[in-house]
């Protein structure tokens, strides 16, 4: 008789308990609110949301922006930042060892990509890129399944557009974590910082010639000569600082291979190359070799500048670049690699007072990129910078004055 | 050939003048092919953004060069651009073309049997592995790995058509059952690689020619050549096999080693040429093609027939990968299969009546 009492009562707590509980869960979801993503889309997101997916893993440094703890809020993502930037994820690891335990949702491509496991992880919210190698505005299919399982489905970018959605983008992230304020200090920093860039421009002398620059992507990986990018990305920045990319009015699409021959004949004033490579994976591989620096640029948090540089220099001597050494630009030590994955980040603010610095040397003597790195670091990561992320293939670049008062000369014959 | 080779007396005269002409007929159309070859070499040497033509080029090449630009357009840009594809385009030609004979079947080649995928798959573990304990460098590690994985394709594909008597039809599905099971092994491959060895393994998935150099086509020169002249000595034979497996065997030959051998040899000719530049389909497909219309089955011809016309389609790709877009160098393997397809489209419906078997 007892037992049986004590059953009901069990039966009746539990009745209790999940009624408040459910209720208390109704009442989270019923508090939500609608949001415009980059991608133009009305979507509801529940307020503080908990249960969070990222398309890449990439936007986790976008995500610490605005909260402070983002790694436990996030329920799945792609494996994407350890593959490619593994200094900055172990940063994130040493800071939240929990980030190992995060399920892998997919590899490096929105092909990879399970919905299936993305619904069993009960996530409220899935934060995708319009462009890039997760799952994009493109992926209909993925949005709309999610969609009907109740995930609310919002459109970063960092990329396509990144220096006027990067604000758009942040603030978004600032109204799905709740956080609006930390958003709007970073905005805030954000404009002020691109600002200084726009002012220096301004006070140039405009009858001068705007300098060209070509820009190589994944120096050393690609077996190739010469992949560039023309539009969004890093482009944007060489656009934002108005120099003359002179691959933009031959490529037709967003990234494509230029012909060396091109770049020997119409001579870009400056090279900027940018560096995917890890030394992580060259360094496990080759503790034998005396010379342990990788044959394509690597550059990041685990990355001193002395081996940035000597890796550029690798990168250069490898046969299928040896032409890009015949470039002025590279002769005259007009030459400069930079972190390839500025191209998806908020972070890109510091990449473009680097490319103003780099283009127009005495224009923006002042300004140092390096402390705006620190600043932003300092204010809106979890931890503090440490490594290279930018660096010139000579230890002394010559003062560059030829650079800002000659025309450029595409004669191809310089000799 | 044995009604050739002895003539009854009475028609002597009429057989060897009919036999003479067979001959220079086709000693004629190589020599249009080759003529082909050269122009399109040239035109190919003579193309690029810069304003040097090929007299320019030609000077440069015969009384040196003072210019370093110049230099590096004309020694790392232009020449082996246009030599690796004339010599990438020869092998795939000459291993389709033996491919096809063995095997007995139109549709073969190095890329639809699978032979490719192999290769590619080879190529790929030498990127993913870190092999650097061999002290050889990627330039050997490469090809030989490929080659190491051709082969075995190749080998799985004979003793298929041969243990289990297969049909035609049957040896040309399991190829393409195996080139699609090698390309998901592939697939899979990429999940496991870093995302350094992952770009690598994508971009070597699409052929270009961007990453030719001197040495390289040096490489894959000496090969061919060694090809070349091994596939001279089974000419006969080869043609022999085109009459009938059982007519070959009944003149002795040794059908069974010819068909190891030969591809042995495909293997070697596609892991080399795949390994420098990625893969490039349809020439191996369509140059033997384009060779037997022109030259027939008299392998004297039809082996040698088929490496230029590959060499020419893939030089003549190489010039449209340039110039389409002047400036932007397109992934040639692109370019091919746009200039292959409609081709072959072409000769299929040109030779729809006649039995290609």
């Amino acid at each position: 008789m007892y037992s049986v009492f004590r059953c009901l009562t069990k039966s009746l707590w539990l009745v209790i308990t999940l009624s408040v509980f459910s209720g208390i869960s109704l009442a989270e979801t019923s508090a939500s609110r609608t949001v415009v993503d980059l991608a133009g889309r009305e979507v509801t997101i529940p307020v503080n949301a908990e249960r969070i997916i990222i398309g890449e893993s990439r936007y986790i440094p976008a995500l610490a922006i605005v909260e402070e703890d983002p790694i436990s809020k996030i329920v799945g993502m792609l494996a994407d930042l350890k593959l490619t930037a593994p200094g900055t994820y172990r940063q994130f690891q040493d800071r939240f060892p929990e980030i190992e335990n995060i399920p892998l949702i997919g590899h490096t491509s929105a092909d990879s990509f399970s919905v299936e496991q993305v619904l069993t992880l009960r996530a409220e919210v899935a934060i995708f890129g319009l462009e890039g190698h997760g799952p994009t505005a493109r992926h209909a299919h993925v949005v709309t399944q999610l969609e009907q399982a109740g995930v609310a489905v919002v459109f970063l970018d960092f990329r396509k557009n990144p220096l006027a959605n990067t604000p758009k983008s942040i603030a978004l992230l600032g109204k799905i974590f709740g956080q609006e304020q930390r958003a709007e200090a970073f905005n805030q920093f954000y404009r002020e910082q691109l600002q200084r860039v726009t002012d220096g421009l301004a006070q140039r002398n405009s009858s001068l010639a705007p300098p060209s620059v070509f820009i190589h992507s994944r120096v050393g990986i690609m077996d190739m000569c010469c992949e560039t990018m023309v539009r969004g990305m890093m482009a944007d920045f060489s656009d934002h600082v108005s120099a003359n990319n002179i691959a933009k009015p031959i490529v037709p699409g967003a990234a494509g291979v230029m012909n060396l021959e091109y770049l020997l004949t119409f001579q870009p004033q400056v090279y900027i190359a940018t560096a995917v490579g890890s030394s992580d994976t060259w360094a496990a591989g080759h503790t034998s070799h005396a010379d342990n620096i990788p044959p394509y640029i690597v550059l990041g948090s685990d990355v001193s500048e002395d081996v940035a540089r000597a890796s550029f220099n690798n990168a250069l001597s490898a046969s299928n670049t040896r032409g890009v050494k015949q470039l002025e630009a590279v002769k005259q030590g007009q030459a400069y690699a930079i972190w390839h994955h500025f191209y998806n980040t908020p972070l890109n603010v510091v990449a473009v007072q680097v490319f103003a610095k780099w283009l127009y040397p005495d224009t923006f003597q002042a300004l140092d990129p390096k402390a705006t790195l620190d600043e932003l670091y300092r204010r809106f990561q979890p931890f503090p910078v440490k490594g290279t992320y930018w660096v010139s293939l000579n230890k002394h670049p010559p003062k560059p004055m030829a650079l800002v008062t000659t025309m450029p000369d595409n004669t191809g014959n310089q000799q | 050939m044995t009604a050739l080779a002895n003539p009854t007396p009475n028609t002597k005269n009429t057989l060897s003048g009919q036999y003479n002409a067979f001959i220079w007929k086709r000693v004629l159309l190589l020599g249009v092919l080759v003529i082909a070859l050269v122009l399109s070499l040239i035109t190919d040497i003579a193309t690029g953004p810069a304003q040097l033509g090929i007299l320019d080029v030609l000077s440069g090449l015969v009384y040196g060069i003072d210019n370093p630009t110049t230099e590096v357009i004309i020694w790392d840009v232009r020449m082996p651009y246009a030599l690796m594809a004339l010599i990438v385009g020869a092998c795939l030609g000459l291993a389709g073309a033996e491919m096809q004979t063995v095997l007995n079947n139109p549709l073969a080649s190095p890329f639809t049997l699978g032979v490719g995928a192999a290769a590619t798959l080879g190529a790929s573990l030498v990127i993913v592995l870190d092999l650097s304990w061999t002290g050889l460098s990627f330039n050997v590690l490469l090809p030989a790995s490929a080659f190491v994985f051709a082969s075995a394709a190749s080998i799985l594909i004979l003793i298929l058509s041969r243990t289990l008597g297969a049909s035609i039809h049957t040896v040309v599905l399991f190829g393409i059952a195996l080139m699609f099971g090698l390309n998901a092994v592939v697939g899979l491959l990429q999940f496991v690689a870093d995302a350094n060895s992952l770009q690598q393994i994508v971009f070597w998935t699409m052929g270009s020619l961007a990453r030719a150099s001197m040495d390289k086509v040096a490489i894959v020169t000496v090969v061919f050549v060694i090809c070349l002249i091994w596939s001279v000595g089974h000419v006969w034979s080869l043609t022999a096999l085109r009459t009938g497996e059982d007519q070959a065997r009944s003149i002795g030959i040794n059908v069974e080693r010819i068909r190891l051998l030969v591809l042995l040899r495909v293997s070697l000719l596609t892991a080399i040429a795949l390994a420098f530049v990625g893969e490039i389909g349809f020439i191996g497909l369509v140059g033997p093609h384009i060779a037997r219309m022109m030259l027939g089955e008299d392998h004297r011809f039809f082996l040698p027939g088929s490496a230029l016309a590959g060499a020419l389609l893939l030089s003549l790709s190489s010039i449209a990968s340039k110039a389409l877009i002047p400036g932007v160098i397109l992934p040639v393997g692109i370019v091919t299969a746009l200039v292959g397809i409609p081709l072959f489209i072409s000769l299929i419906m040109s030779r729809g009546r006649g039995a290609m078997v």
